[in-house]
């Protein structure tokens, strides 16, 4: 039992969860035992599939009915939950824990408004609050989670919301019956990260101002750094370290969690490749003999292989389910030391493409509005930029998918944009794409064999060459070679992945666009990923556009970045130069929003830009971000500023007040920081 | 809103006079004309050429529909040749048997096939699951009048409880007139309510399923309210176009279900039509139809609005 079970508002004691599916039965949660004090903030942290989620709503009594539930205790306000009636268990439900889900487009139902949406905890709790009560409730709720002008927007449906404003009514919706907790399953993830910040501001202030538990469910220890005071790491349905957050990141006591801190790549500075865990979680807790960690684990004996490790606690507040937890926590912090900077770019090859005043609109949709951006052979360009930014219409002008509305795209010095039919066709095997979704942008009935093959039957490959081919690639991508002829639902996401750059590759293209390659991707797939990714770039010379919206891979693999906002460009330079000193207001919100990668980074003094992007049918005059930019004045309201140059390694900004560096660094971004370091 | 219910109905417009020139046209492709009908068996040349200048036959094609349209457009469809009364009387005449058994018919399609959808969700995976889907494509695989013939044998030959075919008037006796409304209007529902008992499952499993269910369950809103408040507006959406679409089709009258109940509708009236080479009763009879089913169409899309809000707000713009 854990400590200060008797104050617990929310306990689970030996908690398992198993599935019912058509290959038997699946374990999902294995023996979970956690209390959660009053106005405690933790976090549980595991990477998908490791129960995280299913262990919080089985105490809630959520799951499916196909799912079976046992424990010795689960207890909310010492009241016992696993047996309580379905009836008890929805008085108890938002009025004393209540849940904030994931993605925010999907959790409000689309044919209610708002502010009945937010009251009815309260209404369904307690039926003689009357109509106008609720209405006044929820007003204050939307204006407590900063809704701007809760009168009007309590009358407002769903789809009048964006997606940072509907996780705020969400959010206001939990806090509503004035619940003793709140469990957030992954609040963020859906969001854009200038938004994200908004939002972890938001359950911060909840978490200051009202006296209530919060129970923050992620994958990203950015996020656990921000918003947790305590952390329980959960691996293959077990709870493998607890911890306060700062020993968390500075001494873990386990070598999943310690896999898990080296295998993020870091906005803070570029470190040599990055740390990978091999093999994947396996399928059910029960799979594995002995500690489930242990076949990839760097550090496991024969004992680890039939003995399972009890959670043991070693200090006051920590435990860790390892036999040699001792040395694993005497083993080397992570350090810049360890691991030094490869900084020095590479020499600049040929153009191999090229965009020039390129437009695009949809109908009143202005999607691109002016582009000219170089890649070389053998460079990394990184585009970093948030959702209805254009950067996904960006790579499908590059690719030739899209027609542009004016301007023009070269490809090995040939350009694509108005070629038509077999030219067009042709000119496309020097420019490949990989998907950020590897499951759907795969054909599921065909081989690996078949989907590797294909762009090169089409470019009129001849057999034999098409078989020595593959056998190259599919090694190039570090797969098996029986792989091949397997189906993709029989690989795992990041060997799906794998496929798909394979498939990108088979014509040896001289651009490779990566549009989000690793986002669907769990952390220790996607450093895999990332890895291979440099390596093939050092192989092969092809020039990489690396589309993403993650600040820390971006740093980790571009040579130099490009910020991309409402269709422009408003930043680009070296990756190091940009990260060290940005100069667009844009810029430095999207380093300031993310997540802090230690606790001791966390600052309330960050700068978060107010709102989310405008549409792109109605973009104001000028300056696209001066409607969010402190610095915004007549001026950028008057023109659109030009990228131009403030240094002679081509860093270029378009922002007035691009030189004013008093005005930049009184916005307070974290990348100051780095600088000094 | 006003400008999504103009484009909608300029819409409907468009396709009713397409629709309106190949019926027009298509009885012209056909073999045999009212001319054929009325001059008997081997008539003279003469005789039937009189009867072509009589029926308007021997002009052109397009002023022939010129002046069929506009007249219709007034509500002259033109007076039956074989009958020797307008159509549109003959149409009138027709109606109130068809809208009578077409509104008990959609009532009973809708009340039972909710119920039973309903059902089907709520135990879904158990026997009384699996025996309504059983129940329901059988009742989709067999046609409406056997399941009528079935009725007259048991009820009215069999058992005698219920007349065997024919119309009363509600102005005769409600209970007398229900008595023969009962079985072709059930007849005539059955397949209805097996599709929209099947829809309404599909349905409420589907948004049962949602993330906002789960949303609503965690914020402690029990399985009625969650039911009426959350899912049931959801739902209906699929649910409505279906109904529509059957009473739409219901409208232009039942020709096989009042062929086995005797029932004097206009399902009767155009296969009569039909059978007599009664061009212009069929024409008119088709274009009844035609402009009921658009008709019916465009008050269900319109009425989308009523339900969901993004339908209201969006259709201001795009269409």
């Amino acid at each position: 039992m854990p400590d200060g079970a008797h104050a617990a508002v929310l306990v689970a004691d030996d908690l398992s969860v198993s599935f019912q599916t058509s290959s038997g039965l699946r374990h999902v949660v294995d023996g979970v035992s956690f209390a959660i004090a009053p106005g405690e903030q933790v976090a549980i942290v595991g990477e998908s599939g490791s129960g995280k989620s299913v262990s919080t709503l089985a105490t809630l009594g959520l799951l499916p009915p196909s799912a079976r539930i046992s424990a010795k205790k689960v207890e909310l306000n010492g009241e016992p939950l696993l047996r309580a009636a379905e009836a008890r268990l929805a008085e108890l439900r938002g009025t004393e824990i209540s849940m904030v889900f994931q993605n925010p487009m999907t959790s409000l139902n689309p044919t209610m408004t708002i502010g009945r949406q937010v009251s009815e905890a309260v209404a369904v709790h307690d039926p003689s609050v009357g109509r106008s009560a609720l209405n006044t409730l929820a007003k204050r709720l939307l204006e407590e989670v900063g809704v701007p002008n809760p009168e009007l927007r309590v009358t407002q449906f769903p789809h009048e919301f964006s997606g940072g404003m509907r996780q705020r009514a969400v959010i206001a919706m939990a806090l509503a019956g004035e619940p003793g907790i709140i469990i957030a399953d992954e609040p963020t993830t859906a969001l854009d990260v200038t938004v994200q910040a908004q939002i972890v501001e938001v359950i911060r202030d909840l978490q200051e101002l009202r006296n209530v538990a919060t129970v923050v469910i992620t994958h990203d220890l950015g996020l656990v750094a921000e918003l947790a005071e305590r952390v329980l790491v959960m691996y293959a349905g077990r709870i493998v370290e607890e911890t306060p957050v700062a020993d968390l990141f500075d001494r873990p006591a386990h070598p999943y969690t310690r896999a898990l801190l080296q295998s993020r790549p870091s906005t803070r500075g570029r470190h040599g490749r990055l740390a990978t865990i091999p093999g994947l979680p396996p399928a059910s807790a029960d799979a594995v003999p002995g500690c489930p960690f242990h076949p990839r684990c760097e550090y496991a004996t024969d004992t680890c292989k039939t003995e399972s490790p009890a959670l043991t606690r070693f200090e006051p507040g920590r435990a860790s389910a390892c036999h040699r937890y001792r040395d694993v926590l005497n083993l080397e912090p992570r350090g810049a030391t360890e691991r030094p900077i490869c900084a020095a770019p590479r020499e600049p090859g040929d153009v191999v493409l090229k965009i020039d005043g390129l437009t695009k609109r949809f109908g009143a949709v202005r999607a691109i509005n002016g582009i000219d951006l170089e890649l070389r052979r053998g460079e990394t360009l990184g585009l970093a930029g948030e959702s209805g930014c254009g950067k996904s219409t960006l790579a499908r002008l590059a690719v030739g998918l899209l027609r542009p509305t004016s301007g023009r795209v070269e490809v090995g010095g040939r350009e694509i944009s108005s070629l038509k039919g077999r030219a067009l066709r042709d000119a496309r095997s020097g420019i490949q794409m990989v998907f950020q979704d590897p499951t759907s942008s795969l054909d599921r009935r065909m081989t690996i064999r078949k989907i590797i093959a294909e762009p090169m039957e089409i470019a009129g490959f001849k057999a034999p060459q098409i078989e020595t081919r593959i056998s190259e690639l599919i090694g190039a991508v570090g797969l098996a070679g029986h792989f091949l002829d397997c189906r993709p639902s029989e690989l795992s996401g990041g060997q799906r992945q794998r496929v798909g750059i394979a498939r990108a590759l088979a014509l040896d293209p001289k651009v490779l666009l990566l549009d989000e390659p690793t986002s669907a991707l769990d952390v220790s797939v996607q450093a895999q990923v990332v890895n291979l990714l440099e390596d093939l770039r050092r192989e092969s010379d092809a020039g990489h556009l690396f589309v993403t919206h993650d600040l820390g891979v971006l740093r980790h693999v571009s040579d130099r970045i490009a910020v991309m906002y409402l269709g422009r460009l408003v930043e680009i330079g070296r990756c190091e130069e940009v990260f060290a000193s940005p100069r667009h207001p844009y810029t430095r919100a999207l380093i300031a929003s993310n997540p802090a990668e230690h606790p001791k980074y966390k600052s309330s003094e960050k700068f978060v830009a107010t709102g989310s992007p405008p549409d792109p049918a109605n973009i104001p005059s000028g300056c696209g971000f001066r409607l969010r930019c402190p610095l915004a004045d007549d001026s950028c309201a008057a023109d659109i500023p030009n990228l131009e140059p403030v240094s002679d390694t081509g860093h270029r900004v378009a922002c007035h007040y691009r030189t004013d560096l008093n005005r930049l660094n009184a916005l307070a971004t974290r990348s100051c920081e780095i600088t000094e370091s | 809103m006003g400008r999504y219910v103009f484009s909608r109905f300029a819409q409907a417009l468009v396709v009713i006079i397409i629709v309106s020139i190949i019926v027009f046209l298509i009885m012209y492709l056909v073999p045999g004309d009212a001319v054929t009908v009325l001059a008997g068996p081997d008539p003279t040349p003469e005789l039937v050429e009189a009867l072509r200048v009589m029926l308007g036959l021997d002009q052109p094609l397009p002023v022939q529909y010129g002046k069929w349209a506009i007249a219709a457009m007034q509500g002259d469809l033109g007076t039956s040749p074989i009958i020797g009364r307008p159509v549109s009387e003959l149409i009138w005449s027709r109606l109130p048997a068809t809208l009578e058994l077409a509104v008990a018919a959609i009532l009973v399609a809708s009340v039972f096939g909710i119920l039973v959808g309903v059902v089907a969700a709520q135990r879904q995976g158990t026997w009384v699951d699996a025996t309504i889907t059983a129940i329901n494509s059988f009742v989709l695989s067999v046609p409406n009048f056997w399941f009528g013939i079935l009725g007259i044998l048991c009820f009215a030959v069999w058992l005698g409880w219920l007349p065997s075919g024919g119309r009363k008037l509600w102005s005769d006796g409600p209970l007398l007139a229900l008595s023969y409304l009962i079985m072709p209007a059930i007849a005539l529902a059955l397949d209805s309510i097996a599709m929209i008992a099947r829809l309404v499952r599909a349905s409420l499993l589907d948004e049962l399923s949602r993330d906002y269910v789960t949303v609503a369950r965690a914020k402690g809103v029990g399985q009625s309210r969650l039911m009426r408040r959350h899912i049931a507006r959801n739902a209906a959406i699929p649910v409505l176009t279906v109904l529509g679409l059957r009473f739409g089709q219901m409208l232009g009258g039942a020709v096989l279900i009042e062929a086995v109940f005797n029932w004097p509708g206009l399902g009767r009236l155009t296969v009569e039509a039909i059978k007599n080479r009664d061009i212009v009763l069929v024409q008119g009879t088709l274009m009844y139809f035609i402009v009921i089913y658009m008709t019916v169409n465009l008050l269900i899309d319109l009425s989308y609005g009523l339900f969901d809000p993004r339908v209201r707000s969006s259709v201001g713009g795009k269409v």
